[in-house]
């Protein structure tokens, strides 16, 4: 199918974007989601405001405590920047697992996080690190955590998301990422885990953070629930228990994809993996 | 409007666009560049990718305005002014396409990924291309394609950068000329002749226009004025149509008409499907429906507009007063009369019932040791080729005639009955096919919606084109395959089978647009398979629901041997015998042939058992059960699935007057040697990828003694091609290809009478042999037997068709001028082939995923005529019966609304999901068909049906659990998986 009728515009400079902007509006970014459903007409809007001229969308600030990505920053240079790569990279290795090659071209990072499906990888690992997002409007500016922004309505009408800041991980930093997909071409995530974990010098764990997309209306992340497991040796016993306070923090569906249960099963199986990638790394950053 | 300017493979165009009109669209109708193909407009596929800055995107989600200054490489760009590129010339000698419609996506995918990765590894670039879908190779020669480009690519960057030449070894414009492919190892029977027309496998002469983006499938032609047809389709599964207001669409500039099933009425005649069939009901189908739609997607309205876009909208504004009525889903309900009537002109949704009986069953049973039940349920699938269905009609209102541009296998039929539909005379009737892009047996009717836009054509006196969209093709074309199957076995104690009950039904869906017994029946038909089988009893039952109507899907009979080789295997469980003996027990052997099975037919030159034992030793099954011992005490559950198959090919008009059909199974040819020399043949068969010009050729070449390269072959064109009945049935290669070659042959003679005279009356050497007995005719030339082989006489073909064109006072005398002859050939009422297939798998019990780790057929389709084409068939009809076992499904909630509209939803297989397969072949030639040549394209869905589901309930046979529905999606089978404990096994 062909979408309806819309109007187009592109300014070139976040000023005119801001100045061009009514209610109604849609931004389009990568367009990987919003085209499709507009071929569909499952979506339509009076206007289409492409924001992929807009040169301060694009950044990609590697600092020494944090980094800080343009809302279009693209799935592909997020996967395969060696300064990303470098600084964030459970990120990279998320990115390289959305779609495929020719919707990674195209997507970017704030039009995933706008579109905030509940399986995505990547607003999972803005949840995981705790991420912030920079949103600019006609009248306002504001900073607020990505995790906020993943439920209905976080963002305004008028409201664009400008950039997203990521802490930077350290070389001390274990990481691992896994997630199962649906088969076929489409190949969408059903349920990600993602984690990273410290260790301190006696090989107990030190830090920990964990979150898991695909199971429940938005990300979650193990918060501060990480708390009781710090101290701890991550045995297999250990990982039960990260995986016990995941599953029960998801709130999974069943759909025509998979069985509540059957994502719950995934939590737990993924859980396992990555905390398995994620101490191996740490023990190969310590030794 | 808005100007845009974007960079095409290095030239300019200036267009004029909408903002929402799609790249996809802008390069194909702006710019002329059809090679790029729209397959989903979802961005699932891939067929549209196209290079923008050299990075690969998905030109259906994106704007033609978002190109604007940009440089776009499309599959047009490709190739090189001196012809293919490496990659697409990989592609063309490892066979790594058919169709070709979702080839353009495949090679700018690959030419991205080797530009940044010359040295990727065979599971790198099966990743890559995982975004590309293909419903036609089963992609592996996709990625032999890519395995031997990326080798060519890595060889060129090493030796760029040890500045050394060019690689010649496997370079470019290298046609592979062997007779296996890369996986096979080698044929097991006869050696196919390799020197020879027949059994060589030359490169597709097909490949070329594929490959360069310069193919001509229907979206491709260009037809200026063309006005465009889009459809009103019924949200509801079962509703009564109040009212249809079109006034809204009023005033809507670019729309021409908006036009109801009255319209239709008036204009052609309803679809009337009662052959005298016992057991089945007439029904009649209207061309578009006037009283009430039958299931979510029937066509119930057409708008005609100057654009695709502004027919869409007016569509949404055509208003629909339904009421909505209870929809019958449930074949249960349908059975016992609960359900809702879905055509009130018959009492019952039953539409068809048979029993059958053969032998005393009823003795076999009360003597029985024991008695085996089994139970199989396929789920709905649809055919999901990669090119929609879709026309153009055009009507020349001068000379009252229609030429209608479609995709359909049977150009012939089609048109018999396009023209009786529209009330026209045969012959105001053209139908012309192109290139294809699939069909597997969706496209074998006269559509609805292609009728009504041939109606159209006539009555607005315009051309008038229809592209289907996916989300139409998978909620409203065609499907099949809702099959079930209840047996009961019963046995001896050592396994032997005495007889067997079955109850077989189907759910045909909301129309009858085949005799509702058409594919049920050759499930019956086929369940005996190769075992010895005397006493054999069924019940079949076919009704109608308010889902997309049935049809045949390659292999229509797919079931049959899951239902046989799954009854096998639960003889064995239940006896606790090994599953090889119990086939080793029942299974025919050549020394019983010919064999007439219980339903009447008759099987000879078939070779079940070697097939079956061929494969068993080609794959080490001893050592394979000491493997799967081993693992699973380490926790890994491995399991083999053994399919044995024999499958009914090429019917011919004898099956067709035993079945009650009326229509023929004959094929026809002609072939022409013009007065140069050149050499031209069509026949009436129509491929969607099966490479039948070249196979054609091959088959006109060693039956007339040319080089297949120096044979045309024109195939699709009704006012060109005899009349011969279609591509359909796993048919072409022996009715068609034996059709060219009889007629072949027969203009040969011709040719040998003509060459007894000049070659007799020329002084050429050898001149005494005036008889002509050693003559013959060697790539073009007249040539003499001599000594046990061939001597040439300087007389070439070119001067035979010279004398017998221009020349006729030198002819034989009372001989017409000309060379052509013209044939038409009715093959026997069967020609069975057989195959055997083994699968082994591996099943994560917790996630649920089944890994295929091997699949092995061995195959004895009888003489080939070109092995690669022969591989190729047997790849994509194993993945598209893996597809079936493991992903593919259409779904409907309780209220009739399709789940699985998208490609999203409905689940085909990835170049991630495809599994290696390897194929032996046992060519044992039919003694009753020229050459020896049997079908073959269908067998692959059989087995591999069979083979994955058996595969996986041996790998899970521990958890003590038996797979009997499909499909076994991952998430699915874990459920059912989760709680069990896997028995440990013994030592």
């Amino acid at each position: 199918m062909k979408p309806a009728p819309f109007d187009y515009a592109r300014p070139r400079h976040l000023a005119e974007l801001l100045g061009t902007l009514v209610d109604g509006d849609v931004l389009l970014a990568g367009g990987q989601s919003l085209l499709a459903d507009l071929n569909e007409r499952k979506r339509s809007s009076r206007r289409l405001v492409d924001i992929n001229g807009i040169g301060a969308l694009q950044r990609l600030d590697v600092g020494p405590d944090s980094v800080v990505l343009g809302a279009l920053t693209r799935h592909q240079t997020l996967a395969d920047s060696p300064e990303v790569r470098a600084a964030v990279p459970v990120l990279s290795c998320a990115a390289a697992r959305v779609g495929h090659a020719a919707v990674r071209t195209r997507g970017t990072l704030g039009g995933s996080i706008a579109n905030a499906d509940p399986a995505a990888e990547l607003p999972g690992i803005g949840v995981l690190l705790g991420a912030s997002a920079q949103l600019r409007s006609p009248d306002s500016s504001r900073r607020v955590d990505v995790e906020e922004l993943l439920h209905p309505r976080a963002i305004g009408e008028q409201e664009v998301i400008v950039a997203i800041e990521l802490p930077r991980m350290t070389s001390r930093d274990g990481w691992g990422f896994r997630e199962v997909s649906r088969p076929g071409a489409y190949a969408f995530a059903l349920v990600t885990v993602a984690a990273t974990l410290r260790l301190a010098v006696d090989g107990t764990v030190s830090a920990l953070r964990a979150a898991v997309t695909g199971a429940a209306p938005a990300p979650y992340a193990l918060g501060d629930a990480a708390g009781e497991l710090i101290g701890r040796e991550p045995d297999q016993e250990w990982f039960g228990a990260v995986a016990d306070l995941l599953v029960g923090r998801a709130d999974p569906v069943t759909d025509l994809y998979a069985s509540a249960a059957y994502r719950r099963r995934l939590i737990r199986h993924l859980t396992h993996e990555v905390l398995a990638d994620a101490l191996q790394r740490a023990r190969e950053a310590m030794s | 409007m808005t100007g845009v300017e974007i960079n095409v493979n290095g030239r300019q165009y200036g267009l004029e666009v909408e903002p929402r009109t799609l790249l996809s669209d802008a390069l194909r109708d702006g710019c002329g560049l059809t090679g790029t193909h729209v397959g989903c407009e979802h961005g699932v596929c891939g067929a549209c990718t196209v290079l923008i800055e050299g990075r690969p995107v998905r030109s259906c989600l994106m704007l033609a305005v978002q190109a604007d200054g940009q440089d776009v490489t499309t599959v047009e760009g490709l190739a090189g002014p001196d012809g293919l590129n490496p990659l697409q010339e990989a592609f063309r000698a490892e066979h790594g396409l058919q169709c070709g419609f979702c080839t353009p996506g495949i090679l700018v995918t690959l030419t991205a990924h080797l530009a940044d990765h010359p040295d990727a590894t065979e599971a790198e670039l099966r990743h890559a291309v995982s975004g590309n879908l293909c419903r036609c190779t089963g992609y592996q020669n996709v990625i032999a394609a890519a395995v031997r480009a990326a080798r060519s690519a890595s060889a060129r960057s090493a030796s760029a950068q040890s500045d050394e030449t060019e690689p010649t070894a496997t370079g470019p414009g290298e046609t592979s000329t062997a007779p296996t492919g890369p996986t096979a190892t080698g044929p097991v029977g006869i050696e196919p002749a390799t020197t020879g027309p027949l059994g060589t496998a030359i490169t597709r002469r097909e490949d070329h226009r594929l490959l360069s983006g310069t193919a001509t499938f229907v979206d491709d032609i260009a037809l200026p004025g063309a006005l465009h047809a889009h459809f009103v389709r019924s949200p509801h599964a079962h509703a009564s149509i109040v009212t249809i207001d079109t006034s809204t669409t009023r005033g809507i500039q670019g729309v021409v008409g908006v036009f109801t099933g009255a319209d239709l009425a008036a204009w052609t005649v309803p679809l009337r499907v009662a052959p005298p069939i016992d057991g089945l009901v007439p029904l009649e189908t209207e061309s578009l429906p006037t009283a009430k739609v039958r299931f979510v997607g029937d066509p119930v309205a057409v708008v005609v507009a100057d654009s695709r876009y502004t027919a869409e909208d007016a569509a949404a504004l055509v208003r629909v007063e339904y009421e909505v009525l209870q929809p019958a889903l449930d074949l249960a309900a349908s059975l016992e009369g609960r359900a809702p009537l879905v055509d009130e002109t018959v009492d019952s949704n039953v539409v068809f019932r048979e029993h059958f009986s053969a032998g005393d069953a009823a003795t076999a049973f009360a003597g029985a040791h024991r008695v085996v039940r089994t139970r199989f349920s396929h789920q709905r699938m649809t055919h999901a080729p990669m090119e929609t269905r879709g026309c153009a009609a055009v009507w020349d209102a001068g000379r009252a005639e229609l030429t209608m541009y479609t995709g359909t296998q049977v150009p012939h039929p089609y048109r018999t009955q396009l023209a009786a539909r529209l009330r026209l005379a045969e012959h105001q009737v053209r139908v012309i096919v192109q290139d294809v892009g699939g069909s597997f047996g969706q496209k074998l009717i006269v559509h609805r919606e292609e009728l009504a836009v041939a109606a159209l054509a006539r009555h607005l006196d315009r051309p008038v084109r229809w592209r289907e969209d996916r989300i139409e093709n998978l909620t409203a074309a065609l499907s099949a395959r809702e099959d079930s199957a209840e047996v009961e076995t019963a046995v001896t104690a050592d396994g032997r089978i005495l007889a067997v009950r079955a109850r077989l039904t189907s759910d045909f869906g909301a129309y009858a647009l085949f005799p509702a017994n058409y594919m049920l029946r050759v499930v019956a038909m086929m369940l005996p398979n190769a075992y010895r089988l005397a006493d054999y009893e069924y019940d079949m039952t076919v009704v109608l629901s308010n889902k997309i109507p049935a049809s045949p899907m390659r292999a229509p009979m797919a079931i049959c041997t899951w239902v046989t080789e799954g009854t096998i295997d639960a003889i064995a469980r239940d006896l606790g015998l090994d599953p090889v003996e119990v086939r080793e027990r029942n299974m025919l052997r050549e020394s019983e042939l010919p064999y007439v099975t219980a339903v009447g037919e008759t099987y000879e030159d078939i070779t079940p058992y070697r097939t079956y034992r061929t494969a068993l030793d080609a794959y080490g099954y001893a050592e394979f059960r000491r493997r799967q011992h081993a693992d699973r005490k380490a926790g890994i559950y491995r399991g083999l699935g053994i399919a044995c198959l024999v499958e009914p090919t090429t019917y011919g008009s004898a099956f067709y007057r035993s079945a009650g059909i009326p229509g023929s199974g004959h094929e026809s040819a002609w072939v022409r040697i013009d007065p140069s020399g050149a050499v031209v043949a069509s026949v009436g068969i129509a491929p969607a990828g099966q490479g039948h010009e070249t196979t054609i050729a091959q088959a006109v070449a060693a039956g007339l003694g040319v080089r297949p390269e120096d044979v045309a072959v024109r195939l699709g064109d009704t006012e060109v091609a005899p009349y011969g009945m279609g591509t359909r049935g796993a048919r072409s290669g022996t009715a068609g290809g034996g059709a060219a070659l009889l007629a072949a042959q027969r203009l040969k003679d011709k040719v040998l009478a003509i060459a007894r005279e000049q070659v007799g009356t020329s002084g050429a050497p050898g001149s005494g042999a005036a008889d002509g007995s050693g003559l013959d005719v060697r790539d073009g030339e007249i040539v003499r037997a001599k000594d046990g082989g061939h001597v040439g006489t300087g007389v070439a073909l070119a001067d035979i068709a010279r004398t017998a064109y221009l020349d006729p006072l030198s002819l034989p005398p009372g001989m017409e001028p000309g060379l052509v002859a013209h044939l038409a050939y009715d093959p026997p009422p069967m020609t069975y082939s057989n195959a055997a297939h083994l699968c082994e798998v591996v099943v994560d019990p917790v996630t649920g995923q089944v890994r295929i780790e091997r699949y092995l057929v061995a195959e004895d389709a009888g003489t080939m005529i070109n092995p690669k084409v022969v591989e190729g068939q047997i790849h994509g009809a194993v993945m598209l019966g893996t597809g079936g076992v493991l992903y593919e499904g259409v779904s409907y909630d309780a209220e009739g609304n399709n789940l699985t509209p998208t490609f999203r939803d409905y689940v085909l297989p990835s170049a991630q999901e495809a599994p290696r397969i390897e194929v032996l072949h046992c060519g044992t030639p039919s003694s009753r068909t020229p050459g020896g040549m049997k079908g073959m394209s269908e067998g692959g869905v059989m087995g591999s049906i069979a083979a994955v589901t058996a595969a996986i309930n041996d790998a899970i046979a521990p958890f003590g659990l038996v797979m009997e529905d499909l499909p076994i999606t991952a998430p699915r089978l874990s459920d059912l998986l989760a709680g069990r404990t896997a028995a440990l096994p013994t030592e």
